[in-house]
């Protein structure tokens, strides 16, 4: 089981993966679309990265704006669901 | 200004980093992705769905530009797929782009569909697009503010049909460097999908007016997934040769779309102004990925970039924009 720290770590080297900015300068607590972090298509690009990562498949019903909110949402939802499986 | 000694990225681009010897992050991180075998992967998958859905296989965002001409080409001529091609005309394309739209498709085989929204709203949008801060540095590295209010038009009026006809595969003749990932075969949930609209039509009300948002709207339906396919970003072909392979089919370069566009007479007034306010061209990160993959030299590469569309080819389009 993955750790809150190990899945934080993979949805933060994704971001800075795709946009090159530092460790340091990735928001945690920001809505990631809002702050023009990643745009709609890297957004979905990290999901379907985690999911792929993760061996998961998101239920329809986690697909919310709350789950998405910030980088710490989406951790807490990623963790949620490997502890649900 | 100081560029990237072996692509064409300035120091003006986001997030841009160089090492002592003056090489960005992207070319010092190498092209790590291996063409040849998402262009395997892309291909079986491509092989193995024909027929699997009522009406069409594919739908492919058809612009009639020569990059998603030539990956309509290359779907129908190279698997006999099931292809609905969907042009979505922003009221700037010209009026050759949109001959080759309507020709290019019926001499493969392919149905065409074209959405033509409301012209008056559309530049009510484009014009909202350089006002309003709608867009992060995310997406404006990759297109100005104006093509990334197409864009997101043309994705959920695509992602609309592919719904509407249950067409499990769509496909786009995006280039690497356009798009975040040059993945090949990409599941997108749809409901997915559909919150990050949500959420970027959040955004837009208050800045847009409600004729304009029903163009972001993404709807739901029976088909849960789809798959997304860019084959331009395996292909990785230079210009040249995209358009001595298309011109057989009856395209035709148009004289009237500027510097960097092969259907929007639109875009040279965006490039200026994306210029104008970020100090890089919005092509610039394409345009450096070419370079890497070697299909565009440098040299090449330099001087398209360092060209500002100017006032005299500028201004009937701006004025065009803000005539009502």
């Amino acid at each position: 089981m993955s750790t809150i720290a190990e899945i934080e770590k993979v949805v933060v080297d994704f971001i800075i993966d795709r946009t090159g900015l530092p460790q340091e300068e990735v928001p945690r607590d920001k809505n990631l679309l809002g702050a023009g972090v990643l745009d709609s298509f890297g957004f979905m690009e990290m999901i379907m990265h985690l999911e792929q990562s993760y061996s998961l498949s998101v239920p329809i019903d986690e697909h919310v704006l709350e789950n998405y909110g910030s980088v710490g949402a989406i951790v807490a939802s990623i963790d949620r669901l490997l502890r649900a499986r | 200004m100081k560029i990237c000694s072996r692509c064409v990225l300035p120091e003006t681009f986001p997030g841009i980093h160089f090492d002592e010897d003056g090489v960005c992050q992207y070319c010092l991180r190498g092209d790590a992705i291996d063409r040849a075998a998402i262009r395997r992967e892309t291909e079986s998958f491509l092989a193995s769905i024909r027929g699997s859905a009522p009406q069409y296989d594919v739908v492919v965002a058809y612009s009639g530009g020569k990059d998603s001409t030539y990956a309509l080409k290359y779907l129908a001529e190279g698997f006999r797929l099931r292809i609905a091609a969907l042009t979505i005309d922003n009221d700037f394309i010209s009026e050759t782009a949109i001959r080759n739209a309507r020709s290019v498709p019926s001499s493969l085989g392919v149905d065409h569909y074209l959405i033509k929204p409301t012209a008056g709203v559309l530049r009510k949008t484009f014009r909202k697009s350089l006002e309003e801060p709608i867009y992060g540095t995310s997406a404006l590295s990759r297109a100005s503010a104006i093509c990334n209010s197409c864009i997101q038009i043309i994705n959920t009026q695509v992602l609309n049909f592919a719904t509407r006809y249950q067409v499990p595969v769509v496909a786009g003749g995006y280039i690497g460097g356009q798009i975040p990932s040059n993945t090949g075969v990409m599941k997108q949930n749809l409901a997915a999908s559909r919150t990050i609209r949500q959420e970027f039509l959040n955004r837009l009300k208050g800045i847009l007016p409600d004729d304009a948002l029903r163009y972001f709207v993404q709807y739901g339906g029976e088909l849960e997934e789809v798959t997304v396919i860019n084959p331009m970003t395996y292909l990785a072909l230079s210009e040249e040769s995209i358009i001595a392979e298309i011109q057989p089919l009856g395209w035709m370069l148009p004289a009237d779309t500027g510097q960097s566009s092969t259907n929007c007479q639109l875009n040279d007034y965006a490039i200026a102004s994306h210029m104008d306010k970020h100090h890089y061209h919005p092509y610039v990160f394409e345009t450096a990925m070419m370079v890497r993959l070697g299909v565009m030299g440098r040299e090449e590469a330099l001087g398209r970039m360092s060209k500002v569309p100017c006032t005299d080819v500028t201004e009937p389009i701006r004025a065009r924009l803000y005539r009502d």
